[in-house]
């Protein structure tokens, strides 16, 4: 520092006070950029949602449909990831793939994640009857598992994207309510809210001053962990043969073709990269997740 | 706490008959009618329509909706879940066979998971961003993003494949029903599911313990003269509230059998059971996996909520 600035800060005590009126964003932004592993999180999403978008317009081959004589081919010039065993393009296929992991993935948890904060806020707030029957509704669509509502309604409805997509939703989104509860439900007996309803504070008043800015954080790392846990469920069930069907591509229906020893040991281009897309997608999807809690809640970064 | 304990526990029962009747519900929509799929295809075709008739009246479909679903819901609280209609045993039968090799693997798994997690998730809090924080919470990251059908076969393909030192399929090697053998067995899939849970609590609880340990409790805690150790506990208890949850959430799921390992890995647990029926349309052992799972769901709930009520006062005055 040099003499200058000593003399004139006392005089300007605006300079000071301006820093401190950075908006709360902005701030959480930069704090967003000083993480490495978020920043390369972020990178690395974006790419793949650029690929799966893009991608198909400059791969030549047609994802659904193969020349069973170009069947289970190594990778190599013409097809970059090799063919599967009717003939079908692997990168094509990834890609075409991917659009449907990730639709469902980024959809299935904004919805859920949406749905979950507000009714879980509310009913951790208000208590009572409201909270009673929240929670049960809670309890209801908890104990039924994904697996076997997806099988089932796909049986009744046929498969299809919007059906996953709802139903995912559907089953996802009392884990962001549970939490944003059990959050609001502490937060709320703590001292400063009783300080704010003693002082006269309307309850919208509390719930978006004191209680969002309590539950965001928890939330967000949950919305991280439901994009995850929505392209790993959607996964799960296309690899049991119960999600996205053939020849439509999705990641998990692809590794279903690979279950069987010989394709495990012999093929090893035809499972390793719908896992690896799987696992890059949620990887660098947590990573943001976690850069995002960290970048707003700054009593960690304090 | 009794009549805390008393609510709860007549609202998950409420809770199960709704289950039920959605379950009732659901499986009544599918399509396809069970009375026409009893009656043999290449039956006469001018018997037909007579034999199916017959078939409903034996199965009780032509008795009003309402009805069909006391009677249904009687013989269940009974015990009796109805006969697969793939292999025409009971299903409760079937479910109790396939509940001991679930259970083992579950169990041990959640068990090995938890074992690791505890101590993991404190310590690295309590170092928060050391090297030990860095390396723990990116290796759980990575473990949290594997799909555990990847990882499997990714473990099938080392330990099996390449290496041939584990087994993959089953429980047991034909003709062999050694601890030992079961043990080599249980290694690889109960590695992956809990390499799954250790990786999912490790964040819990390190998320839990920075909440807690930033609160100007511990702080005091510290000014009376506490060292470290006893400070980090005051966290732990508290940290315990939201993992309550957490863990109630999980185990149904691990318990409900692990589907896809068990799948994988040819296990013959409950999980595999219901992809079977699911593959077969085998309704009486859906609907039996379904109630299942509600009621391992219900009970993880209750002993969740009273969990919470035994570490947190203020949750039990406030009901």
């Amino acid at each position: 520092m040099t003499g200058t600035t000593e003399r004139t800060r006392p005089m300007r005590p605006s300079l000071t006070r301006r820093r401190e009126l950075v908006p709360p964003g902005r701030l959480a932004f930069r704090r967003f950029l000083r993480n490495p592993a978020a920043v390369v999180g972020a990178v690395v999403l974006i790419l793949i949602v650029l690929a799966v978008v893009v991608g198909p317009l400059f791969v030549p081959w047609d994802p659904d449909v193969g020349e069973l004589i170009d069947a289970r081919q190594p990778p190599s010039a013409e097809h970059w990831l090799g063919t599967d065993l009717i003939g079908r393009d692997e990168l094509a296929r990834i890609l075409a793939g991917g659009r449907v992991s990730l639709t469902i993935g980024f959809l299935a948890a904004l919805l859920a994640v949406t749905v979950g904060t507000v009714v879980g806020t509310l009913a951790g707030w208000f208590g009572g009857v409201a909270d009673a029957i929240i929670s049960r509704i809670i309890d209801i669509l908890l104990s039924v598992p994904a697996v076997l509502v997806i099988i089932v309604f796909a049986g009744i409805l046929g498969p299809s994207l919007p059906m996953l997509i709802i139903v995912f939703s559907a089953l996802l989104w009392p884990q962001s309510a549970r939490i944003a509860r059990s959050v609001v439900l502490s937060v709320r007996e703590q001292e400063f809210v009783q300080a704010a309803r003693v002082l006269g504070s309307r309850t919208r008043y509390i719930v978006l001053h004191h209680l969002i800015p309590g539950v965001l954080p928890s939330v967000i790392v949950a919305a991280t962990i439901l994009v995850a846990d929505a392209v790993l469920s959607e996964a799960a069930v296309s690899f049991l043969g119960a999600g996205v069907q053939p020849p439509q591509a999705s990641w998990g229906n692809m590794l279903n073709d690979s279950k069987s020893l010989t394709v495990l040991t012999l093929m090893p281009w035809l499972w390793l990269p719908p896992g690896l897309a799987i696992f890059a997608t949620v990887l660098s999807t947590m990573a943001v997740g976690d850069g995002v809690r960290d970048a707003i809640d700054t009593r960690r970064n304090a | 706490m009794l009549r805390f304990l008393v609510t709860r526990l007549s609202s998950s029962l409420v809770v199960f008959v709704v289950i039920a009747i959605g379950l009732f519900v659901l499986v009544r929509l599918a399509p396809g009618d069970p009375a026409d799929a009893l009656v043999p295809l290449d039956a006469n075709p001018g018997d037909r329509q007579a034999l199916v008739e017959q078939a409903r009246v034996q199965l009780g479909l032509d008795k009003p909706l309402p009805l069909q679903f006391v009677l249904w819901f009687g013989n269940l609280v009974t015990g009796n879940l109805g006969f697969s209609f793939q292999t025409n045993q009971p299903v409760a039968q079937m479910l109790g066979d396939r509940l001991g090799p679930t259970l083992l693997l579950s169990g041990t798994a959640l068990a090995v998971g938890l074992l690791v997690a505890l101590p993991v998730g404190i310590a690295i809090a309590v170092r928060r961003n050391g090297i030990s924080d860095t390396a723990v919470s990116s290796v759980s990251v990575i473990a949290l993003a594997i799909p555990s059908f990847f990882s499997a076969m990714l473990g099938i393909w080392i330990f099996a494949v390449q290496l041939r030192v584990l087994p993959f399929a089953g429980m047991n090697t034909p003709g062999d029903s050694s601890p030992g053998d079961l043990f080599l067995h249980l290694v690889l899939p109960v590695g992956i599911l809990a390499l799954a849970v250790a990786a999912s609590f490790i964040r819990y609880i390190r998320g839990g313990m920075l909440e807690q340990l930033g609160q100007d409790y511990i702080r005091t805690v510290m000014a009376k003269g506490s060292g470290p150790f006893r400070a980090t506990m005051h966290g732990f208890r508290n940290s315990l509230i939201p993992l309550v949850t957490v863990l109630a959430l999980y185990i149904p799921l691990y318990f409900a059998g692990a589907v896809v390992v068990e799948t994988v890995f040819s296990w013959p647990g409950i999980g595999q059971l219901a992809i079977n029926a699911l593959v077969n349309r085998d309704y009486p052992v859906i609907i039996a996996f379904g109630l299942y799972v509600a009621v391992l769901v219900l009970v993880c709930n209750l002993l969740a909520d009273v969990a919470y009520a035994l570490v947190d006062p203020r949750v039990r005055s406030v009901r």
